[in-house]
């Protein structure tokens, strides 16, 4: 079995305050090792993820971490997968703890994606995230990639640029209440609709923030005595699909995601709608749709959105922390920070505000690169 | 403490394979890779076909495209089209669209930047 025994996320945001990755890679790692109760010799595996050494201006940066943070002798990895990346490295601490490798892993997931460099350069070096070879070389920007595919799937299903603007408001919304987000925002409609298209029909308010951040984790193979509540991690399941959008058989669905969710439930051996809660991967309003129906979560994916199923009272919360567009995107944390905030919830550890009162029993952090193009999901089983 | 630091990367990148297809672009014409088993026709040109294939041989398409869908904003004029006689779709850069159109034919792009460019044509 594997088990969350600690876990945390710094703030989300753009930093102002001179303080730098490492710093912010150390506060997570301190949190969580208090929350686990562990020594920090007791961990023998350190997983780290970060999208890009063009952020950090730091090549092989998980050596330098783990002098920070005064591990010595243990096993290191890094993984990346872009957007993905923070969700991989959960599935490589699973992984090395079922094969009995480690006992303890710390994975820390962290990326300064804002105030490093330039948005302009980002938004460059993000072009080369997909093919450098076609997408790279025509300068095609991850909101155009994206709004090309969700308008082929709004035609299939009838979304609407009205369900954007309400996901968007409703994430928002859920972020007011997180102090650790990025975006607190209260959101009426008209000021979406009014906000500027960036790649039609994604206006810049329907955007995930580029932000600056860390989360982590620490998983461990048995229960210690002081935190008989630690949820478990039950399944991963991670798959691609085409980077071309072009050269893809369905065009505006995620079907990398669904994939990944067929293995993580078959891992878990539990079917999607038993999942009480979810964390998606909503880089864009409308991403959060396809996410939802690609994972299986609703069987009427529109109309349980229009119902209101998916908001924080609802059947189906998503995206209680205000997801990325919320909470925000330091990359390489983002998935951590997923897996950390489902941890927290089913522990019924999360924010005041926020904390589902009737804690479900399971529930799914989702998260991809790309277009879609790489998934890696996973499923947390409460123990309350 | 904050300081500011500048580094230029001056790649000089190699395409192996895919050299021709670039030079093609640069040219103004369309290199797709047929499958030599299923025939598909991949474009952008995919090494191996989804039919499992790494047979393939290159053919010239003639350029002309059939809009599918434009997204345009502050990122810039893009759309999803198909090459006449590909099997694929490709995503391309637009060039002098005004939205209404239904077809475009590719240009010929910079030698230092070689892309997927149409502009619009009438006639198919």
């Amino acid at each position: 079995m594997v088990y969350v025994i600690g876990c945390h996320l710094t703030e989300f945001n753009r930093r102002k305050d001179g303080s730098s990755y490492r710093d912010w890679v150390c506060e997570t790692f301190e949190a969580s090792l208090a929350m686990s109760s562990l020594e920090r010799k007791d961990i023998d595996t350190l997983i780290i993820s970060n999208e890009s050494d063009f952020f950090t201006f730091q090549l092989n940066p998980s050596t330098v971490i783990a002098d920070d943070l005064g591990l010595h002798k243990v096993e290191i990895v890094r993984v990346e997968g872009g957007g993905a990346s923070g969700q991989l490295a959960v599935h490589q601490g699973v992984k090395s703890i079922l094969s009995k490798k480690s006992q303890y892993v710390a994975i820390i997931g962290f990326d300064p994606s804002a105030s490093y460099l330039p948005s302009e350069t980002v938004k460059q070096l993000y072009s080369n995230s997909f093919d450098s070879l076609t997408d790279g070389m025509n300068g095609v920007t991850a909101t155009a990639l994206y709004a090309l595919s969700i308008q082929l799937f709004m035609k299939k299903t009838g979304l609407n640029e009205t369900d954007l603007a309400n996901a968007t408001i409703n994430n928002r919304n859920n972020a007011l209440h997180n102090p650790s987000a990025h975006l607190k925002l209260k959101h009426n409609q008209q000021e979406i609709f009014a906000s500027p298209v960036i790649s039609s029909p994604y206006r810049r308010l329907h955007c995930s923030p580029l932000s600056d951040g860390a989360a982590s984790l620490i998983l461990s193979n048995k229960k210690p005595l002081n935190r008989i509540s630690a949820p478990n991690i039950i399944g991963i399941g991670s798959a691609n699909d085409m980077v071309n959008l072009g050269a893809r058989d369905d065009i505006g669905e995620f079907v990398s995601k669904k994939e990944a969710m067929k293995k993580a439930s078959s891992m878990a051996g539990i079917r999607a709608n038993e999942i009480g809660f979810a964390e998606v991967y909503d880089a864009y309003a409308g991403a959060q749709f396809q996410a939802i129906k690609a994972l299986g979560l609703s069987s009427d994916f529109l109309k349980d959105f229009r119902d209101g199923h998916f908001s924080l009272d609802g059947k189906l919360p998503i995206n209680i922390s205000g997801g990325l567009m919320g909470q925000g995107a330091p990359v390489g944390a983002t998935g951590v920070g997923q897996t950390a905030t489902c941890a927290m919830l089913l522990e019924g550890k999360y924010h005041k505000n926020l904390q589902i009162k009737n804690i479900p029993k399971f529930a799914l952090a989702d998260t991809h690169g790309g277009v879609g193009t790489l998934s890696a999901v996973s499923i947390l089983k409460s123990n309350i | 403490m904050k300081i500011s630091k500048k580094i230029e990367l001056n790649y000089n990148i190699s395409f192996g394979k895919m050299s021709k297809w670039l030079t093609g672009l640069t040219e103004g014409f369309a290199l797709a890779l047929k499958c030599s088993l299923c025939e598909k026709v991949s474009f952008p040109p995919q090494k191996i076909c989804t039919c499992g294939s790494y047979k393939n041989s290159w053919i010239k398409l003639s350029g002309v495209a059939e809009i599918v869908t434009i997204t345009s904003g502050l990122d810039g004029n893009y759309g999803l089209v198909k090459f006449e006689g590909a099997s694929t779709l490709t995503v391309v850069k637009l060039n002098n669209f005004k939205g209404t159109e239904t077809f475009g034919k590719i240009l010929k792009s910079s030698s230092q930047n070689p892309s997927i460019i149409i502009t619009p044509t009438e006639v198919k």
